[in-house]
């Protein structure tokens, strides 16, 4: 009796762990929520361009000075001055600049290449995880300087964008992704492109 | 569900979240200001709320164009979103483009990346929408048939 009674407690704890532990399968409903916040963060990033937008962005480097005040990591100010803003001689214009043209443009192409994947839904994991690196860079430079969770929550977004494949739903990665899983078992190429998906 | 009014809905329902896209800017709305400048019925009092309407009836009439390009067809997620995108590519030429510039809201003089950017993306992610939202309905009618 006491034997039988210690057998079914394992059999029922076991089978609450099997059923505790199983994978969540998402509704259609809430992957298509999923898939239009991927599409309003994606739209936030696209905003983003048109203060900055080429052939000399400069839009961007009042905030480049700020984050040379604002930045908490130490060297990060320093790091800054001698890349982004090497031979700028004013604060207030881009005289002299070096490098500053090049790094911007570098910084524009991410921003729009993470709103066309994110609104698109086209290698959205991989724009996720580029949207997560660019916040943390603007958390690192401006967080101090603004409400502190600003930058904390768009790092965030970017971070849950990055583990969820939101694409798969109203994104070319509907499309996509069949494919590469299909040709990842016979092509390395393809196995490495369907994480992003 | 005829094709044509499945398209009719999906273009509805990406019309309306295109209108919300064009609504969240720096100042809510002022973007719908654009879309009523397109057919210069652009005012201070009205020119938001006439771009709101004006993006949900246009997404509807593409909506209504899609369905018409399927015929009886079975459509495919390969099919759906060249379809899709290639209707956000017309919706942008004809009227963010030629009709802006036909009724002279917008010269050739005054074009550049960011005025061509703004509406041609937004354009296309209407397009995609279109074409992603018709292929889930008929996936949702087969799965409901089976």
């Amino acid at each position: 009796m006491g034997a039988s009674s210690t057998k079914d407690q394992h059999a029922t704890a076991a089978l609450e762990g099997r059923a505790s532990a199983a994978p969540v399968t998402l509704g259609e409903r809430s992957l298509l929520a999923l898939a239009i916040f991927r599409i309003f963060v994606g739209y936030l990033w696209f905003q983003q361009l048109f203060w900055k937008l080429p052939p000399d962005f400069a839009g961007l480097y009042h905030f480049v000075i700020r984050e040379t005040h604002f930045a908490f990591i130490p060297g990060y100010s320093y790091l800054l001055q001698h890349t982004f803003l090497a031979g700028c001689t004013s604060p207030n214009s881009l005289a002299g600049c070096t490098f500053y043209t090049p790094m911007a443009a570098m910084i524009w192409t991410a921003e729009f290449l993470v709103s066309i994947g994110l609104m698109f839904g086209l290698f959205s994991r991989l724009a996720g995880l580029l949207s997560t690196l660019l916040a943390l860079q603007l958390y690192i430079g401006l967080s101090t300087s603004e409400w502190y969770w600003t930058y904390g929550m768009l790092v965030l977004l970017g971070f849950a964008l990055a583990t969820v494949p939101t694409g798969r739903r109203l994104g070319v990665d509907q499309w996509l992704a069949p494919r590469l899983q299909a040709a990842a078992s016979h092509n390395r190429l393809a196995r490495w492109l369907s994480w992003f998906v | 569900m005829s094709n044509i009014l499945r398209g009719l809905f999906s273009g509805l329902t990406a019309g309306v979240i295109l209108a919300l896209l064009y609504f969240v800017d720096y100042g809510p709305g002022n973007d719908l200001h654009g879309v009523a400048r397109w057919f210069a019925l652009d005012n201070q009092d009205t020119g938001r709320l006439i771009g709101f309407i004006l993006l949900i009836v246009l997404g509807a009439l593409f909506g209504l164009i899609f369905g018409a390009l399927q015929r009886s067809r079975e459509i495919t997620i390969g099919r759906a979103i060249p379809t899709g995108l290639a209707l956000g590519v017309a919706w942008w030429f004809i009227f963010a483009f030629l009709v802006a510039i036909v009724v002279g809201h917008m010269s050739l003089a005054g074009f550049n990346l960011g005025s061509f950017l703004y509406p041609f993306t937004l354009c296309l992610v209407y397009g995609l929408l279109l074409g992603t939202l018709y292929f889930q309905s008929t996936v949702r009618r087969a799965i409901k048939a089976v």
